[in-house]
C-alpha cells in the first residue's frame, strides 16, 4: 500500500487504541481494502482461538475460508468499494463467524452473534467488524418460546378437559332423561293396568252383583206385593229390605260409575266434564264458569287422564278452596289440549303438594306427566288454586 | 406543488426503473438468506414536501416501523424504510420460521427486522449515490417505531432549507405474505435538484450507448 | 454473426429498452431495432416485424414476461429470445427453465456491454 498516511498495522496494534480496544466487551476486527486483518482485539483471539499475531497480515477470508461464499463477505465488499454498512442479525444469519464460547473444548458450542460491518476512510477505506455475543439473549428467547409452547399446550389441555366435562355432562343429561322417560312409561302403565282392573271390576260388579241385587229386588218386589193384604207385618219388613236393595243397588251404580265413568265413554269429555261440574256445583254452592270445547280428536286414554285430573281438582276445591266460583277451560289447537281448572278460594301454601298423605296432587302430576305431558299447580293463600294441564294431542311414541 | 422539484415523466420512470433494478437485488440477497422466493416492487415514485409526507404514508397516526440510514456528503438525506407495525413482524416471523409466536415482539426479531430494512435500504443507497457519483458516509440502521407522523417530523434534513421527501412506495411479498411499505429519501431541495441534474446525465449516456 | 438480423426488445422501461438498444447497436450497427412496452404489443410487433432476436423484460405489467415469452415463442418459433431483467433469484430461473424453450442468455439489469456480449455469444 503506497500511501502517506500512517501504517494501519502499527496504527491499531500500539497503544492506545491497542489497549482501548482489548478491554472491549465486543469484537473488533479491522480489514483492509484487500481483506487483509489489520486489527484483531482480544475479545475475538479468546473466542477464535487464534491470538492476534497469527491473525495479522492474513486476509480474512484465507483465515476463515467458510466466510468466503457468505453474505458476510458481501457485506465487506460493500462496505469496502461503497462505503454501505450492514447489519448481520443473528436470527436471519445462524452461523457468521467461527467464534466460540471455548474453541478448545472437543465440541465448542459456536456463539450466537450479532456483526455489524462499517467503513471508514484512513489511508484508504477500511472495513470495521464489530461482533457481540448475543447468545443470552437466544437462550433467553428460547426459554420464552418454549414457555409459551407449554402455556399454549396447557391452555389446549385445559380446553380438552373442558370439553371431556362437557361430554359427560351430556352423557349424564341424556341418562337422566331415558331414566325419566322409563320411569314415566313406568306409571304410565301402572295406571293403564290399574284402570283396566277398575273397568273389568266395574263390568263384574254391574254385571254380576248388579243382576243379584236387581233379581233379588225383582223378587222381593213381588213377593212384597203379595203379602201386602195377608201380612202387613212382613210386607212392610220386605218394604225396609227393598229400600237397602234400592241403596244397594245405587251404591253399587256409584261405584261402578266412579271406577269406569260411563258418562266419558258415551258422551266424551267435554259432557263429562260439564256434568261432574255442575253436579258438585251445586253441592258447593259454586258459580262455574265453563269454557269447554267439544269434540276434541282425543284418544280414550288421554280423555280419562284429563277427566281424572279434573275430578281431583274439584274433589280438593269441593274439600278445601271454600270458593265462590270455579272455572274450568278446555281447549286445544293443533297439537296440544290444554286444561285449567281454577278457583277463588282460600289457596293454598305450595308447600301443601308436599303433604305426606296427599296423594291427590302428585297423583295428577304423575298421569300427566306419564303421558309426557306438562302439570303446573299455581296458588297462595288467599289467592286461590290454579291447575292447568298440557298435552300432546297425538302421543309421541 | 412547488416549482423546483417536479419530475418529469421520463425521469420518473427513470428512477422507477432504477430503483426496481435495485429492489430486485435487494430480494435476491434476502431470497438467498432465508431460501424463499422475495418479491420487491416499487409501483409509485412520487416527490412531495416532507410535510405532505406522512399523510401520504397512511396518516400521520399510522403506527409504524421505521428502519433508517443517514447520508452525509456532499450533501446530507436520510433514507427512511416504513413499514406498517401491524403486518411486518408477521413477515419477519415467516422469514425467520419461528416455531411459537410471542406476543410480544423481542428483540432479536427487532434485530432482524433492522437487517431487512438495511438489505432494501443498502440497495436503494446504493443507486441512488451511484447515480450522484459522490463519496458519502453512510450510516448503520437505526430501528425506531411510533406514529408515522413523529417520525417523518424526526427526520428533518439539518438545512434551514425545505425538505422535500421522494417517496417510492414498496410491494414486499414472500411466501404469499405481501406488506406495502414506503422508501422516503428526505433532502434538501438542492440536493434533489442535484439528483435530477445526475438523472438527466444518466438517460443521456443510456441514449448514447 | 454478419447477417443484418432483426431485434425486438421488449421493456415496460423506455429507458431500459434505449439502453438495450444503444449498447446493442454500438456492437452490431447494422442491425435493426423494434420496441415493444409490453407483452401484447410484442406479439404485434413480431407479427409485422418476424425478428431474429427478442430481448425480454420479465418485469411487466399485464402480460408478464414468461407468458410473453412463451406466446412469442409459440408464435415464432424461429426467434431467440435473451432474458435481461433485474436480478433473477433461484426460484425464478427454475420457473424460466421449465417452460421448455431454449433461450439464447439470462443477463443482469442494467444491461451492459457484457451483457450484449453474452447474448451475441449464444447466437
Ligand atoms: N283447591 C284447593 N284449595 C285449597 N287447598 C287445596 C286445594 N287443593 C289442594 N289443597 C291443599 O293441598 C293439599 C294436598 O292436596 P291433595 O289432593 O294432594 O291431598 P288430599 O286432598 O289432602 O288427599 P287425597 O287427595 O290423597 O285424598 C290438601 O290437603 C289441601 O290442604
Ligand atoms: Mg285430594
Amino acid at each position: 500500500m503506497t500511501s502517506s498516511g500512517p501504517d494501519p498495522t502499527i496504527a491499531f496494534n500500539s497503544p492506545p487504541f491497542s489497549s482501548l480496544s482489548s478491554t472491549l466487551a465486543l469484537g473488533l476486527i479491522i480489514l483492509e481494502q484487500d481483506g487483509r486483518i489489520v486489527h484483531w482485539n482480544d475479545w475475538v483471539a479468546k473466542r477464535s482461538g487464534i491470538v492476534a499475531d497469527v491473525a495479522l497480515g492474513k486476509s480474512l477470508f484465507d483465515l476463515w475460508p467458510e466466510t468466503t461464499q457468505a453474505r458476510i463477505r458481501f457485506a465487506i465488499d460493500q462496505a469496502i468499494t461503497q462505503g454501505q454498512p450492514s447489519l448481520l442479525s443473528s436470527s436471519l444469519n445462524k452461523y457468521l463467524l467461527p467464534l466460540y464460547e471455548d474453541p478448545f473444548r472437543s465440541d465448542p458450542v459456536q456463539i450466537r452473534q450479532t456483526v455489524t460491518i462499517s467503513s471508514f476512510y484512513m489511508t484508504a477505506r477500511m472495513c470495521v467488524l464489530q461482533i457481540a455475543d448475543v447468545s443470552a439473549a437466544f437462550a433467553r428467547e428460547s426459554a420464552l418460546r418454549v414457555q409459551a409452547q407449554l402455556l399454549n399446550e396447557s391452555l389446549e389441555r385445559q380446553a380438552q378437559i373442558m370439553k371431556q366435562l362437557e361430554n359427560h355432562n351430556d352423557t349424564l343429561d341424556s341418562q337422566v332423561r331415558k331414566r325419566t322417560a322409563q320411569l314415566n312409561e313406568l306409571a304410565k302403565h301402572l295406571q293403564d293396568v290399574s284402570e283396566e282392573e277398575k273397568t273389568a271390576l266395574a263390568r263384574e260388579l254391574h254385571d254380576d252383583l248388579g243382576s243379584i241385587l236387581t233379581a233379588a229386588r225383582i223378587d222381593v218386589f213381588s213377593s212384597a206385593k203379595l203379602l201386602a193384604g195377608s201380612h202387613p207385618d212382613i210386607h212392610a219388613k220386605l218394604q225396609r229390605a227393598l229400600r237397602y236393595l234400592e241403596e244397594g243397588i245405587q251404591t253399587k251404580r256409584r261405584i261402578v260409575e266412579g271406577m269406569r265413568p260411563t258418562i266419558l265413554t258415551q258422551f266424551g269429555l267435554a259432557e263429562a266434564l260439564r256434568y261432574t261440574a255442575e253436579e258438585m256445583a251445586e253441592v258447593s254452592g259454586w258459580t262455574l264458569r265453563l269454557t269447554v270445547e267439544e269434540d276434541l280428536p282425543l284418544s280414550e286414554e288421554l280423555s280419562l287422564t284429563l277427566f281424572r285430573v279434573a275430578q281431583e281438582a274439584l274433589n280438593n276445591a269441593a274439600k278445601y278452596s271454600e270458593a265462590q266460583c270455579v272455572e274450568i277451560i278446555l281447549e286445544a289447537d293443533e297439537h296440544t289440549v290444554r286444561l285449567v281448572i281454577r278457583d277463588d278460594g282460600k289457596g293454598m301454601e305450595l308447600d301443601a303438594v308436599h303433604k305426606p298423605r296427599s296423594h291427590g296432587l302428585a297423583g295428577m302430576r304423575s298421569r300427566v306427566e306419564a303421558r309426557g305431558g306438562y302439570f303446573e299447580i299455581q296458588g297462595a293463600p288467599g289467592r286461590g288454586v290454579e291447575i292447568s294441564v298440557s298435552l300432546a294431542l297425538s302421543q309421541a311414541e | 406543488m412547488i416549482v423546483g422539484y417536479q419530475l418529469s415523466d421520463l425521469q420518473r420512470e427513470t428512477l422507477a426503473e432504477v430503483f426496481n433494478i435495485a429492489m430486485g437485488r435487494a430480494a435476491k440477497a434476502m431470497s438467498n438468506i432465508v431460501n424463499e422466493e422475495v418479491l420487491l416492487s416499487i409501483p409509485q415514485i412520487r416527490m412531495v414536501p416532507r410535510s405532505e409526507a406522512s399523510s401520504l404514508l397512511g396518516g400521520p397516526e399510522q403506527r409504524v416501523y421505521s428502519i433508517t440510514q443517514t447520508l452525509d456528503g456532499e450533501f446530507h438525506a436520510d433514507a427512511i424504510l416504513i413499514l406498517p407495525q401491524a403486518r411486518s413482524m408477521d413477515l419477519v416471523r415467516l422469514m425467520l420460521g419461528s416455531p411459537q409466536q410471542l406476543e410480544l415482539v423481542t428483540e432479536l426479531e427487532r434485530e432482524a427486522l433492522t437487517e431487512i430494512g438495511n438489505i432494501i435500504l443498502n440497495a436503494c443507497i446504493g443507486t441512488v449515490t451511484n447515480l450522484l457519483e459522490g463519496q458519502f458516509s453512510i450510516s448503520l440502521p437505526v430501528l425506531q417505531s411510533g406514529l408515522c407522523g413523529d417520525i417523518i417530523e424526526s427526520h428533518a434534513a439539518r438545512q434551514s432549507e425545505e425538505d422535500v421527501v421522494l417517496l417510492l412506495q414498496i410491494d414486499f411479498t414472500v411466501e404469499k405474505h405481501s406488506i406495502n411499505g414506503h422508501l422516503a429519501f428526505v433532502q434538501t431541495v438542492s440536493s434533489f435538484q442535484a439528483l435530477l441534474a445526475r438523472i438527466d446525465r444518466f438517460i443521456e449516456k443510456a441514449a448514447q450507448g | 454473426m454478419s447477417d443484418k438480423l432483426r431485434v425486438l426488445i421488449v421493456d415496460d422501461s423506455s429507458v431500459s429498452r434505449m439502453m438495450v438498444k444503444n449498447q446493442l447497436l454500438s456492437q452490431q450497427p447494422d442491425w435493426t431495432v423494434v420496441e415493444a412496452a409490453n407483452g401484447s404489443e410484442a406479439l404485434a410487433r413480431a407479427a409485422e416485424a418476424a425478428p431474429d432476436l427478442i430481448t425480454l423484460d420479465l418485469n411487466m405489467p399485464e402480460m408478464d414476461g414468461l407468458e410473453a415469452a412463451v406466446k412469442l415463442h409459440e408464435a415464432h418459433p424461429q426467434a431467440r429470445i435473451a432474458i435481461v431483467t433485474a436480478n433473477i433469484q433461484d426460484s425464478m430461473r427454475q420457473r424460466v427453465q421449465s417452460l421448455g424453450i431454449l433461450f439464447v442468455a439470462m443477463v443482469d439489469k442494467p444491461i451492459n456491454e457484457a451483457g450484449i456480449r453474452k447474448i451475441l455469444a449464444g447466437l
